[in-house]
């Protein structure tokens, strides 16, 4: 039925059309497409079929169809250009002709429609027609094509996008697909068709580039549908010899950019395909994919040392241009494209390594159903989403939660950051986290050529993606704690209980619990991020007993320091852990356990050497070292409770239900033995949390006595306690129903509660969304540094010394230079109590060139008032002072040896090789050839 | 039957061992958490304050034609300059930080700034007023910045005027704030508060100009900014003359000691500020010569919110050197007048007990003879050693004292340091030992309250 007959133009003087079919090993589709040939509303006047050698019965099929007289024989190897040829040879001059693939079927009205294009306008070379996916049938696939600058063959679509008719609207552009192409026969002539130097890959781009520099236009026509196998491209078809190597693909691409490159741009391409190549060599070294490098160097060395060839191939693309490229490059994509693609690739490595299983393809269907053209049925809605996806939707929810929890804390003030609490303010650029792991000393106070902190590197590989917005991260790591702690530990979740609900609730309450222990209000990103991974630790070492393997062991050993790098008292409990997994497991982990061990050791190098020589400084964890809560009662409660102390913390008693659970939890037999080993590891927990509470440690920057914060320990306590209620839970089915909704209000408290307190109260104060303010707005660009007096003269005074506004995530980490730190605290020492023109200088020569006390102690101000030198300066806080000391400061600094940007290097090197070696090597994909009757079972079933 | 049912009961019953084991973890849990209850917290995180060695001093004398400069140590110094204000003027005479040395500079006054690790610099001045600012000797020490000072026995009438010397030591402008209090409660004065005083100058500021006709005042100077010194000139032209430089008092407390009254019954008046708002009651007991005892009526003084009450101390208190315990139940601040006749005054002011080094002068001007040190150990027996030194700092002689408990003793320096050429004596007391220094030229006294040198101060603990 033609819908449109009546109103086409061209009907009453129809051009001619002759078609060309190419088939090679095309028995699979070709029953499917011959029919499809069958019932057109406007037929080809005249048709040509072009057989490569097939040994699958194809020819027998076409035969069959098309009878002896019209079938051309080519030999082996023959590419689809040439085979083109040879059918067009053979083919009665016709105004059009018509390129069709032995895997790709028409519907009735596609030649018509694409005429209704073609003869639209005289400067109309080649149009083509909207090709969908066969068989998903909806899925478009290509609706006109064009080429990246980095020789990327580029669709414009989406991945898997559906037809919707989005697309159904005529337009210019570089090329079409020569499946379905539709070209004239006097340009085809003109230009003499494919490049057979392109035998098979981006022979129809390449067309479209010289069509276009020869001043036609190619033009889509969306009312012509054809469906499309992609047989060659997927590798579905059957190989024989003769068939092009698969780094062709490539080499094509290669080929077609620089041959019709035009210019002082070819040179510009030439360079930058090259180094381009060898990074993406480089790229696929390191995805562990050497046969992808292997093609892409085969492809390089193609192209670039033949020289000559490349050479007559712009020459005879030179001889049929009229136009330059930049007549027509709004028909190229955007400069950007290839980042974007650069940037999705990355992500999906990372997906793929982080969460396998989470990697969705979005994978055809066999092309052989029986669905055919015809059939294009609507799906079934089915179940809903959250009956279909439950934790799907409770990740969307919790996300969507965050927003309103982290009201007000996602912009705002320019150039501001999350700060307050532990958590200084976010560098300007992911540079400055890169900075600070290979300069040789570091901008800071006083100066330091001590090694940088190991998270920094973490951040700034993460960052660098959002260069310019660094503190985008930190943002997302604790504004989206909870659904990301809520996402790791459903994921270990899976390996705990099959039941769904139950791990939700589970998974949820885990999340709640970091947030309730005010890691996120008080910016212990630390704890954050040490809580966040955790559950991927786990379930790692979960994977390990499952299956020892030295992988699984790096794997382990790499989440590890990746906790242990922004908690660094992860490490004394994973290693705790480890030991009772190998207690529990038997020596058959006793390796793997070992290398997960050691891996921290190496990966966190120099910088746990740093901390270790002062092993209370594990407490440490990344940001201000903001004490914790000291021994005694209320801790005691606050501990058992799932509570560290602190501003932001939930009310304790939300835990309660929670501990009265986990007692209870121990009382089923069947599941007794289990529970006993969550209980265990709480415990290890709980004895890390109290602990902490008993010790004070040091920084070298000043502050001292600090009694360490135990979020981490005092979660993976609750952690322990909710893993023993969850194992427990389904004991429970046999109960009453008035005591099942005792236990169920029990288990519920901690979630919804949290969960309310949490939406209520938010996550800000003291963490807030601003600008660094440790010194005055005024005093950040004084040359000098900022020495920032605090406490009394009764109570002892604690000096820092600050560079421009204040350290940045990550130099709070830094040890300034040990002789100027002495220094500083004699001059001020004598500064306060008895202030000299030498204590004042004394300052100068240390790069100090102003003081300020925030909250200024009157006798300590007093006393820095009596110190000459000093001009008191106004400052914009109230109760704060400000002192400037006349004279230049000394700001040089001593360099940090040479080493240290190699270490810092290495380091990173190191880094990259183990999660390297933790992925899986890629082999290239090779489908199961479709024709072949055993192997077809397999792909059909 | 129900044999066989008990012994299946026996069978399947946890035994003891398997439900301790049950019980274990909760009971661990348990533990811990009282564990964390009962630890011991870490000790108080608060840092007194710690001696902080000396590396460079700086103080202020006040200067003139007749007033003679005195600079020393207690340990050499590696260096020290001297500047006449307010030109800053080198006054080289005083810039040997390895001697002992005088001079009378010309200007308003003179900074002297002395480098050297525990050097204890220090400064003094004598000198002998005109009859037309009462005629007095003067001796007192050079003081360094200040933070506040309470000064007593001060005063704004006709004959009775006192200055305040203002000294600024560096080069930013300095602030101080004054109160004022006389027998009938606080005096408003006029401008008192924001005193400013110029980079390197000096500033007399007459009490008269401020708060007039008060013939006894006390002033607290508040330093508010900057790096500034303080002295109090007294000058009194009634028919009981004299001059004195007042040094402050202690700052108000409930306990204090006033040592340094020569031997002489007359002429003693004990004055008392209670700058609180609620009377005070002070207790006075004498240290004297061989015992501490409550004087014959001034068992008890009564001292009115705000206001200052000067007491005739009786003679009672005896005719020996003595000294002045006090105990109230508010805070006050207490000194003493001393004015034997009518031609001198002197002050001895509350001092805190004497702790480290002090340096005594003795070489302060041609006609000045070696003064009387009035030693006393208020509580426990205490004791002094006395080292006498040449202006090169060549050790002439030395003398101990001992000070027996709850007396007050004198020596006599030119009796019991038999050398010539004494230009200072290092004081050095064991146990708690206060004191002063009485110069006498014929009918006129001044008096020196002993301090330790600034070997060490008391500064935060940093970190």
């Amino acid at each position: 039925m033609d819908e449109t007959g009546l109103s086409r133009h061209w009907l009453d003087d129809p051009p001619t059309v002759g078609a060309v079919l190419v088939a090679h090993n095309g028995a699979a589709w070709l029953p499917k497409v011959l029919a499809s040939f069958a019932d057109m509303f406007h037929a080809p006047a005249a048709w040509r079929v072009v057989d490569v050698s097939s040994t699958d019965g194809s020819a027998d099929l076409l035969r069959d169809s098309f009878g002896p007289d019209r079938i051309t024989y080519a030999p082996s190897g023959t590419g689809f250009g040439e085979a083109v040829r040879l059918g067009v040879e053979s083919l009665p001059r016709t105004d059009w002709i018509w390129l069709l693939h032995d895997d790709a079927a028409v519907l009735p009205g596609t030649l018509a429609g694409l005429l209704d294009v073609a003869t639209s306008a005289d400067d109309i070379g080649a149009v083509g027609p909207k090709i969908r996916e066969w068989p998903s049938l909806r899925r478009l696939l290509e609706v006109g094509l064009t080429v990246t600058n980095t020789g990327a063959r580029e669709t414009g679509l989406e991945t898997g996008e559906p037809d919707a008719g989005q697309h159904d609207r005529p337009r210019d552009v570089l090329a079409v697909n020569s499946a379905g192409m539709l070209v004239r026969r006097d340009v085809w002539d003109e230009l003499d068709g494919f490049d057979p130097n392109i035998p098979l890959h981006f022979d129809d781009i390449d067309f479209g580039w010289r069509l276009a520099r020869a001043g036609y236009r190619t033009r889509t026509a969306p009312g012509g549908v054809l469906f499309h196998a992609e047989a060659s491209r997927r590798g579905t078809r059957r190989r024989t010899a003769g068939d092009v190597p698969p780094w062709e693909a490539r080499r094509a691409a290669l080929h077609t950019m620089l041959a019709n490159s035009q210019g002082a741009r070819f040179y510009w391409q030439y360079l930058r395909l090259f180094v381009g190549s060898l990074l993406r060599v480089l790229g696929f070294l390191v995805s562990k994919d050497p046969e992808s490098a292997s093609d892409e160097l085969l492809a390089l060395r193609a192209v670039y040392a033949h020289p000559m060839d490349l050479r007559a191939a712009r020459r005879s693309r030179a001889m049929t241009s009229r136009r330059r490229n930049r007549d027509f490059s709004g028909l190229f994509a955007p400069f950007w494209l290839p980042y974007r693609h650069g940037y999705d690739a990355i992500r999906d490595a990372v997906v793929a390594l982080v969460k396998p299983e989470a990697v969705e393809t979005v994978g055809r269907r066999s092309t052989l159903g029986d669905q055919s053209p015809d059939d294009a049925d609507d799906l079934d809605d089915g179940p809903t989403l959250l009956q279909r996806r439950p934790w799907l939707v409770a990740a969307l929810v919790l996300f969507a939660l965050s927003f309103v929890a982290g009201r007000g804390q996602f912009g705002g003030v320019d150039g501001g950051s999350l700060v307050g609490g532990a958590l200084p303010p976010t560098p300007d650029t992911a540079g400055d986290w890169w900075q600070l792991v290979v300069e040789r000393s570091h901008d800071i106070g006083l100066g330091s050529t001590s090694i940088g902190p190991v998270f920094s590197l973490l951040l700034a590989a993460v960052a660098t993606p959002v260069w310019f917005r660094p503190s985008a991260v930190v943002t997302f790591l604790m504004l989206f704690a909870v659904p990301l702690a809520g996402l790791t530990a459903h994921r270990l979740g899976r390996r705990i209980t099959p039941r769904r609900g139950l791990r939700i609730v589970w998974a949820v309450s885990y999340a709640l619990a970091v947030v309730a222990t005010g890691a996120v209000a008080q910016g212990r990103i630390g704890t954050v991020v040490a809580l966040i991974v955790l559950p991927i630790v786990v379930n790692t070492a979960g994977q390990l007993v499952d299956a020892p393997g030295w992988q699984l062991g790096l794997r382990l050993g790499i989440w590890v320091s990746v906790a242990a790098a922004f908690a660094p008292v992860v490490l004394p409990i994973c290693l705790a852990g480890l030991v009772l997994l190998v207690v529990l497991e038997g020596r058959w982990v006793l390796r793997d356990g070992i290398i997960a061990a050691v891996v921290p050791l190496v990966l966190l190098g120099p910088w746990l050497v740093q901390r270790a020589l002062h092993p209370l400084r594990m407490w440490w964890e990344a940001g201000y070292p903001l004490p914790g809560e000291r021994p005694g009662l209320d801790t005691a409660v606050d501990l058992a409770l799932g509570r560290a102390g602190g501003p932001g913390a939930a009310p304790a008693w939300l835990s309660a239900g929670l501990v009265v659970l986990a007692v209870l939890a121990l009382v089923p037999t069947r599941t007794r033995a289990y529970v006993q080993v969550s209980w265990v590891v709480a415990l290890v927990g709980l004895a890390f949390a109290v602990l902490g509470t008993t010790l004070t440690y040091s920084t070298p920057a000043g502050a001292s006595d600090i009694t360490p914060w135990v979020g981490v320990p005092v979660v993976i306590w609750t952690a322990g306690l909710l893993t023993a209620v969850l194992v427990a839970a389904p004991e429970v089915g046999g109960l009453p129903r008035p005591m099942l909704a005792g236990l169920a209000v029990l288990a519920l408290l901690l979630p919804v509660g949290t969960g309310a307190w949490w939406l209520v109260r938010g996550v800000n104060d003291p963490l807030e969304h601003s600008r660094p303010d440790v010194v005055p707005a005024f005093m950040v660009q004084r040359p000098g540094d900022t020495l920032v007096v605090t406490g009394s003269v009764e109570r002892g005074v604690d000096l820092r010394v600050v560079r421009g506004d204040g350290p940045f995530l990550g130099q709070e980490a830094l040890v300034p230079d040990d002789e100027r730190t002495d220094r500083a605290r004699a001059a001020v020492s004598r500064l306060l109590a008895r202030a000299s023109v030498s204590d004042v200088r004394a300052l100068s020569a240390i790069g100090v060139d102003a003081i300020y006390a925030p909250r200024a102690d009157p006798e300590v101000a007093r006393r820095i008032d009596s110190a000459p030198l000093l001009e008191p300066a106004g400052s914009d806080r109230p109760g704060s002072r400000v002192w400037f000391l006349s004279g230049k400061p000394n700001t040089a600094h001593a360099d940090g040896p040479a080493w240290h940007w190699v270490l810092g290097v290495g380091q990173a090197f190191l880094w990259v090789a183990a999660i390297v070696l933790t992925a899986p090597v890629r082999r290239r994909h090779v489908p199961v050839a479709l024709g072949d009757e055993d192997e077809l079972d397999e792909v059909t079933s | 039957m129900n044999s066989m049912g008990s012994r299946v009961l026996r069978t399947d019953r946890p035994d003891l061992a398997a439900r301790l084991r049950n019980l274990a973890p909760p009971v661990v849990g348990a533990g811990l958490l009282v564990l964390a209850a009962v630890v011991p917290a870490g000790g108080d995180d608060s840092r007194p304050p710690v001696p902080v060695t000396v590396q460079e001093s700086s103080y202020a004398c006040p200067a003139g034609q007749d007033i003679t400069v005195a600079a020393g140590q207690v340990e050499r110094g590696t260096g020290a300059t001297a500047q006449a204000l307010p030109g800053k003027t080198p006054v080289t005479a005083l810039a040997d930080a390895g001697a002992w040395r005088t001079t009378q500079a010309t200007g308003s006054g003179v900074i002297v700034r002395q480098k050297g690790r525990a050097s204890g610099a220090v400064g003094f001045y004598a000198g002998t007023a005109s009859k037309k600012h009462g005629g007095g000797l003067a001796v007192g020490s050079c003081p360094a910045t200040f933070e506040e000072g309470w000064f007593l026995g001060l005063g704004s009438g006709a004959e009775h005027e006192s200055t305040l010397v203002l000294t600024n030591l560096s080069e930013s402008p300095a602030v101080a704030d004054l109160t004022f209090w006389g027998p009938r409660g606080p005096v408003d004065a006029i401008d008192a508060d924001g005193i400013v005083v110029d980079p390197f100058t000096t500033k007399r500021v007459k009490l008269a100009d401020l708060a007039a006709g008060e013939p006894e005042l006390a002033v607290h100077v508040v330093r508010r900014r900057g790096s500034l010194s303080v002295v109090a000139d007294d000058e009194s032209t009634a028919v009981f003359k004299g001059t004195e430089p007042v040094s402050s008092s202690l700052a108000p407390s409930r306990s204090q000691v006033v040592p340094g009254l020569p031997g002489d019954a007359d002429g003693r008046t004990l004055l008392l500020l209670n700058p609180g708002e609620q009377s005070a009651r002070v207790g006075v007991r004498v240290i004297g010569p061989k015992s501490t005892f409550t004087p014959q009526g001034l068992a008890t003084v009564k001292v009115g919110p705000g206001r200052l009450k000067a007491v005739e101390v009786p003679r009672s208190a005896g005719s020996g050197r003595i000294a002045l315990r006090l105990t109230s139940d508010h805070p006050v601040a207490a000194s003493v007048r001393i004015a034997p006749d009518t031609k001198d005054r002197a002050y001895a002011e509350a001092v805190a007990p004497l702790e480290g080094t002090a340096v005594v002068p003795v070489e302060l001007g041609d006609d000045l003879k070696a003064p009387e040190l009035v030693l006393t150990a208020p509580r426990r027996a205490g004791s002094a050693h006395l080292v006498a030194y040449d202006a090169r700092m060549r050790r002439l002689a030395e003398h101990d004292v001992t000070i027996a408990a709850g007396t007050t003793q004198h020596v006599a320096l030119a009796k019991e340091l038999k050398a010539k050429g004494i230009a200072y004596v290092l004081l050095t007391v064991r146990g708690t030992v206060l004191g002063a220094a009485t110069y006498t030229d014929g009918h006129r006294v001044s008096s020196l309250v002993l301090a330790p040198a600034p070997v060490t101060v008391l500064g935060p603990q940093v970190r």
